[in-house]
């Protein structure tokens, strides 16, 4: 063995080399998540344009950033906006992607070809669906003629034009893509349920009812908020549909605090505005997961101490 | 043996790949021309995809220079690419299509390259675009990209309606004139109240008497055309915003007013949606791009084809005499980005497109939105043959009195405050007084932000863009 690879190894070998190794890829993937966190909060306190030159030469200005992203209405709106979205949009999903988790759970003739259709909107590309729903949407659309068939007499609700309405068909977009997501959880969940229990508890003579309302839900409890947590943190970013289908109108009724911020930081140029407002969103999104997180861990906690028991 | 089937296998890839990087040529030095290549790569919208990957293969097989990778967004979208290219500085693309409210920023920014220096050379057709387009791709004194789609509005009306003697006596009985192509707003209002039918008595219109783009993003060009008919300018020479001035209520109106003539669900449609919808025979009048022609005259899809007529924009009587103004709706110019790697090589790419020759073919391709633009596309038959005589004479005679958009620094942003308070009015949610009030304290704000004496220097540049007669000849 040549002398420089014996030396090498014994480097290697090295209590203090060895036992840090193994974090060097953690801490290079730390610092190359840092930097891009350490430029954002650089840019937020500084006053640059993209067309003002280079960033490193923009004046510092501090807090005025900040203070301007809360004084901004549209800012403030596009935030409770999208927090609306998501309250509306994540319920949704939880029950729909449950209740389609529960039909699949068990085998029956057909059970596959069930569940890759209803696994099948989360593989489409949200651009895409934000397109075609552009399409199906206009009030003399498909959509449209399908309800009207189904009622008897013209439907034309303003699916993209009308203040409400608008709303309406994003938090449908949301629901019609991303139920798949949830119910691919909840489907997982109930395959990984322990028989144990179940098993008891029929011995015991619950009734089916009985055993999912008091032995299958709370085993299904950390599942759940599992799915709540991703998809609420995913809601909370909603962007395709409101571009795709509505331009964030009408007026602003479905301007996303997504949508802002692109159109702040990449249309209007005001990338120190759109960092600053990053920012805030990221303390509240922070704020929101901690809770969640928080929920999940007692969750978890509660369920191991009845476990116990 | 599967060794050796497997052996046959890759010695045949290799030969085979080897073949094909085998340049055609009897002595060295023809294939050394043969084999020179340069891919540049383009962002552009789909609108314009298949017409310019139909032209640049043959700029590359006379020249080598040809198309690589193809980035396409959507058309609102460009503006945010080009911002994002313009702080990556990455060169992944080499030149794009863009409209001109892109054009300060993107200068600003430094990603559109002056190219005064190859046109010098080159001497582009730039003698040959109609009125003031051209000046459209200049900013502080410098070319930044060519003209390439003059996307001044245009009415067009359903020509068999109008000539229906029945319609034609009742109109005359209510309105006092005989119904065609309306010289002013309040004409085109009472066409699109006298055309809208609900035949089956449902209440609701099936055909319906206007239409126009009211949707978000889109809107605001609409009112800006009259704005600028009523003799309005949005700015002062100190950049005091002037739009809430009687021209700008009364325009404001206007527009919410003939709203009621067109389908419900226009406040979220545009071009993919206004355009098939008129192309059906849906309804009698639309004001919009020049391209609506493409549609309209399409020999397979459209049941309009040669029932149309095409008007030029109606105007408002200012001080006695009638103002028209066509507004450059969108427009589009091929930029050269300062961060390719083949500036040149770009260069001369998109002085080839927008050539007399390529750009009447571009006009012409009916699935993409390249309008008109050239004196010589006037009696070039192809253009013709796409789009009517008669459209192509009335588009360009428009154009005589296209103002510009407002084409300063932050436009992205000037327009999207005006959008979105006009949208808000529409819907009925603040009075048109309210909208333009929000406007120009929102532009008050974006002025100062941009810098006011800037901004106060490029205003007056840009004021001799506008038009100076007030009907065309």
């Amino acid at each position: 063995m040549p002398a420089a690879r014996r030396a090498a190894l014994s480097w290697l070998e090295r209590e203090q080399v060895f036992k840090w190794l193994p974090f060097v890829p953690v801490q290079a993937l730390l610092v190359f998540l840092l930097l891009p966190f350490v430029l954002l909060v650089y840019l937020s306190l500084v006053s640059w344009r993209i067309t003002r030159g280079v960033w490193w030469h923009a004046p510092f200005v501090g807090a005025a950033n900040f203070a301007g992203a809360v004084q901004d209405e549209r800012f403030v709106w596009a935030v409770i906006r999208t927090f609306g979205f998501a309250a509306a949009a994540v319920p949704l999903e939880l029950g729909l992607g449950f209740g389609l988790a529960l039909l699949c759970r068990e085998r029956f003739r057909g059970r596959r070809f069930y569940t890759t259709l209803f696994l099948l909107p989360m593989m489409i590309v949200p651009a895409v669906v934000g397109y075609d729903l552009s399409m199906l949407l206009i009030d003399q659309g498909p959509l449209n003629q399908i309800l009207s068939l189904l009622a008897g007499r013209p439907v034309t609700v303003r699916w993209i034009s009308d203040y409400r309405m608008a709303k309406a068909a994003i938090v449908g977009a949301d629901v019609w893509q991303w139920t798949s997501l949830v119910f691919l959880i909840v489907l997982s969940g109930f395959a990984g349920l322990p028989p144990d229990p179940i098993r008891a508890a029929r011995a015991m003579g619950a009734s089916r009812w009985q055993i999912f309302r008091y032995v299958e839900l709370p085993l299904l409890k950390p599942v759940l908020a599992i799915a709540l947590v991703l998809r609420s943190m995913e809601a909370l970013k909603i962007f395709d549909y409101p571009v795709l289908l509505t331009e964030g109108g009408p007026g602003n009724s479905t301007e996303t605090i997504a949508v802002y911020l692109w159109r702040v930081g990449w249309d209007f140029t005001r990338v120190s505005d759109a960092a600053a407002m990053s920012l805030i969103l990221m303390v509240v999104v922070v704020m929101y997961t901690v809770i969640a997180i928080h929920i999940l861990r007692r969750e978890r906690r509660q369920l191991a101490e009845e476990a116990a028991r | 043996m599967k060794r050796r089937a497997l052996l046959a296998t890759v010695l045949l890839v290799w030969s085979g790949t080897a073949g094909a990087a085998e340049v055609p040529g009897r002595t060295a030095d023809e294939r050394a021309i043969n084999g020179a290549s340069l891919k540049l790569n383009m962002l552009t919208s789909p609108f314009h995809t298949k017409a310019l990957e139909r032209e640049i293969p043959i700029f590359e097989k006379a020249t080598g220079i040809g198309l690589g990778d193809l980035i396409e967004v959507g058309i609102l979208q460009i503006q945010a690419k080009a911002m994002a290219e313009a702080v990556a500085k990455s060169g992944s693309f080499d030149f794009w299509v863009g409209d001109p409210i892109s054009l300060p920023d993107t200068a600003e920014a430094g990603l559109a390259r002056p190219i005064d220096e190859f046109a010098a050379r080159g001497l582009p057709d730039v003698d040959d675009v109609v009125g003031g387009f051209a000046e459209q791709g200049r900013y502080k004194g410098k070319t930044y990209g060519l003209f390439a789609d003059g996307d001044n509005f245009i009415l067009v009306l359903r020509k068999d309606w109008l000539e229906k003697p029945d319609e034609r006596q009742k109109f005359h009985a209510k309105y006092g004139w005989g119904p065609g192509c309306p010289d002013t707003y309040e004409q085109w209002a009472q066409l699109a109240e006298f055309f809208t039918r609900d035949f089956d008595g449902d209440g609701v219109p099936d055909f319906y008497g206007a239409m126009a783009y009211r949707a978000r993003s889109w809107g605001w060009r609409w009112w800006l055309q009259r704005f600028y008919a009523k003799g309005g300018m949005p700015f002062d020479d100190a950049m005091r915003p002037l739009v809430v001035g009687k021209e700008g209520v009364e325009a404001l109106r206007d527009y919410i007013a003939l709203t009621r003539y067109m389908p419900k669900d226009i406040l979220g449609w545009a071009t993919p949606q206004a355009y098939p919808f008129y192309a059906a025979g849906h309804a009698f009048s639309i004001m919009t791009y020049p391209s609506i022609a493409l549609a309209a005259e399409h020999p397979e899809k459209s049941t309009v084809r040669g029932k149309n007529a095409y008007c030029l924009v109606p105007g408002y009587i200012v001080s006695g005499k009638l103002v028209r103004r066509s507004i450059q709706g969108f427009g589009n110019i091929f930029y050269v980005s300062s961060y390719g790697k083949h500036a040149e090589a770009a260069y001369w790419l998109i002085q080839w497109l927008t050539s007399k020759e390529v750009s009447a073919r571009l006009v012409t391709y009916t699935d993409s939105v390249f309008d008109p633009f050239m004196k010589s596309h006037r009696s070039d038959p192809r253009v013709i043959r796409s789009r009517t005589k008669e459209m192509v004479e009335t588009h360009l005679r428009n154009a005589q009195v296209s103002p510009p958009l407002i084409l300063l620094q932050g436009a992205v942003e000037y327009d999207d405050a005006l959008d979105l308070n006009i949208q808000e009015a529409l819907l009925g949610r603040i009075s048109a007084e309210e909208a333009l009030n929000r406007t120009a304290t929102a532009w008050e704000r974006i002025t100062d932000q941009v810098g006011r004496t800037a901004q106060i220097e490029a205003w007056k540049a840009l004021r001799r863009a506008f038009p100076t007669k007030n009907v065309p000849d």
